[in-house]
């Protein structure tokens, strides 16, 4: 597969919020994913809080006594800011805005923060918190995606963390290098992560997998937007024995790095090193690259750029850090 | 033939291929019953619905044309389909036709729709009632659907205020 490929991804839908870093396809309509990555695998429960909103029945007006999911079904028509309006209609219509924002399909996708303006986006976060307030442990959720540009408070995300320890995918945020510290104090919450997709500093990176390595033990997918050295890849290879799809698109990658996570990562089936640059540190030859284009064709699917010189979204200096 | 009795007793004598358009009744038939009371639904309503399901019975069974049908298998296929475009421009506009009611007796056909189960009719209604809602402000949508505002006067307050932990851009 070539870089024009489009690359299935468990980070969701391209058609509704575009990503700028990734355009994917629907993620667990991708053929493997939900079941390779257990997302899919049990009935998602959702907060029983939510839906115990009470209304009085008058007779008359009856539009607020339709069961919330039908009411979610009707508002899954409707483009987010008529969803966000119609959440002010009443406190049925609330609840239901709520479910269809954020209990559809066990993902929390927070990229809406990333586009919606003004009073939307502030009634966006207040919804968010309502349902927040409401459930008390979030088993709801199995995916988690923090916005990709708007800053998220660390103690947001932490007690987020604390609550949602079931989570099995997360995505954060990546508007620039996610600090350490932080990193540390969430992943002891999220043991059962299976997909991880971070930005993380080229210094911090080989450190931020181990502690990805020893806090979560079952990682089988891995996403990242950083310097791939050797001593990561060693990372990689020593803290994810499972790993089966690896996507380091637009990083910046050694030869050497690769070679070892080829040959190491003895699960991996997907690799994406697509408009990644590719460094040659330990000047063993360029010519190395073959064998890792070669060694890459034999995976099940193998995505780069076959002539990053006339790939317009190739590897740009400007791009990271 | 299957026998369907709406809430006020009235019979309905329909054949299968358009009865089973509701999961539900094709569910009860299976358990081998073709007697089905349907006390929730009245007879109004029962007329409309199966209406809507001869129409679509009749539709699906003559395809105007094998791209039509294809397209017909291919989006019954699938598990989760909202807004699945009938591929028919003729039942397309008869539906349209279908769906010109008031919200109190499209409110109706909501509540049946999704009782019976009957997928393309439950898409059609929620779209419909979608399009109602559409760029409208909550007080405007409150008028049309005659619902009550029974936020207290803190919490529309609230929803005014700016939020405590609103995110920032930068």
């Amino acid at each position: 597969m070539d870089c024009t490929s489009s690359s299935p991804s468990i980070w969701g839908r391209q058609s509704v919020y575009v990503d700028h870093f990734y355009r994917v396809a629907d993620p667990l309509s991708s053929p493997d994913f939900g079941v390779e990555l257990g997302l899919q695998d049990e009935a998602v429960a959702l907060p029983t809080e939510l839906g115990e909103t009470s209304h009085p029945s008058t007779g008359c007006s009856r539009w607020e006594e339709l069961l919330p999911d039908v009411l979610a079904n009707i508002f899954h028509f409707l483009i987010m800011d008529d969803v966000i309006i119609a959440s002010r209609v009443c406190r049925a219509w609330q609840t239901a805005a709520c479910m269809e924002l954020f209990l559809s399909r066990g993902t929390l996708d927070l990229r809406p923060l990333d586009h919606l303006r003004g009073p939307s986006k502030q009634q966006y976060a207040m919804l968010l918190s309502i349902v927040l307030s409401r459930t008390a442990s979030c088993d709801c959720w199995k995916i988690f995606i923090a916005p990709t540009y708007v800053a998220m408070p660390d103690s947001f995300l932490v007690d987020f963390a604390r609550r949602t320890p079931r989570l099995r995918a997360v995505s954060l945020p990546l508007r620039s290098a996610f600090p350490l510290d932080t990193l540390a104090a969430l992943l002891p919450h999220w043991s059962q992560l299976a997909c991880f997709r971070a930005l993380i500093h080229r210094t911090a990176t080989a450190i931020a997998l181990r502690d990805l390595g020893f806090m979560c033990k079952n990682i089988r997918a891995l996403n990242l937007l950083t310097r791939i050295g050797a001593e990561e890849a060693a990372a990689m290879v020593e803290n994810f024995p499972g790993l089966w799809l690896l996507q380091m698109a637009r990083c910046v990658v050694t030869v050497e790095a690769l070679v070892l996570i080829l040959d190491g990562c003895k699960q991996l089936k997907k690799l994406d090193i697509r408009h990644s640059k590719f460094v040659d540190e330990m000047d063993i030859g360029m010519n190395l690259m073959q064998d890792v284009i070669k060694k890459g064709s034999s995976l099940q699917w193998f995505l780069y750029c076959k002539d990053p010189g006339s790939c317009s979204e190739c590897w740009t200096e400007s791009f990271l850090f | 033939m299957i026998k369907l009795v709406s809430g006020d007793g009235a019979e309905f004598e329909v054949e299968e291929e358009v009865a089973f358009q509701s999961k539900i009744i094709k569910d009860i038939v299976a358990d081998a019953d073709d007697v089905i009371p349907l006390p929730t639904v009245s007879s109004k309503v029962l007329i409309q619905v199966i209406e809507y399901c001869r129409k679509h019975a009749a539709v699906n069974s003559f395809p105007l044309s094998p791209s039509s049908s294809a397209a017909a298998a291919a989006s019954s296929s699938s598990s989760i389909s909202y807004s699945k475009p009938v591929s028919d421009p003729a039942l397309r506009a008869w539906d349209n036709e279908f769906v010109k009611l008031n919200n109190s007796s499209l409110f109706d056909i909501v509540i049946a729709a999704n009782y019976l189960d009957i997928e393309e009719l439950v898409d059609l209604v929620l779209e419909t009632v979608a399009d109602r809602i559409k760029g409208k402000q909550a007080q405007e949508i409150r008028r049309q659907f005659n619902i009550e505002n029974d936020f207290t006067p803190e919490e529309e307050e609230a929803l005014r205020r700016e939020n405590s932990w609103a995110f920032q851009n930068n």
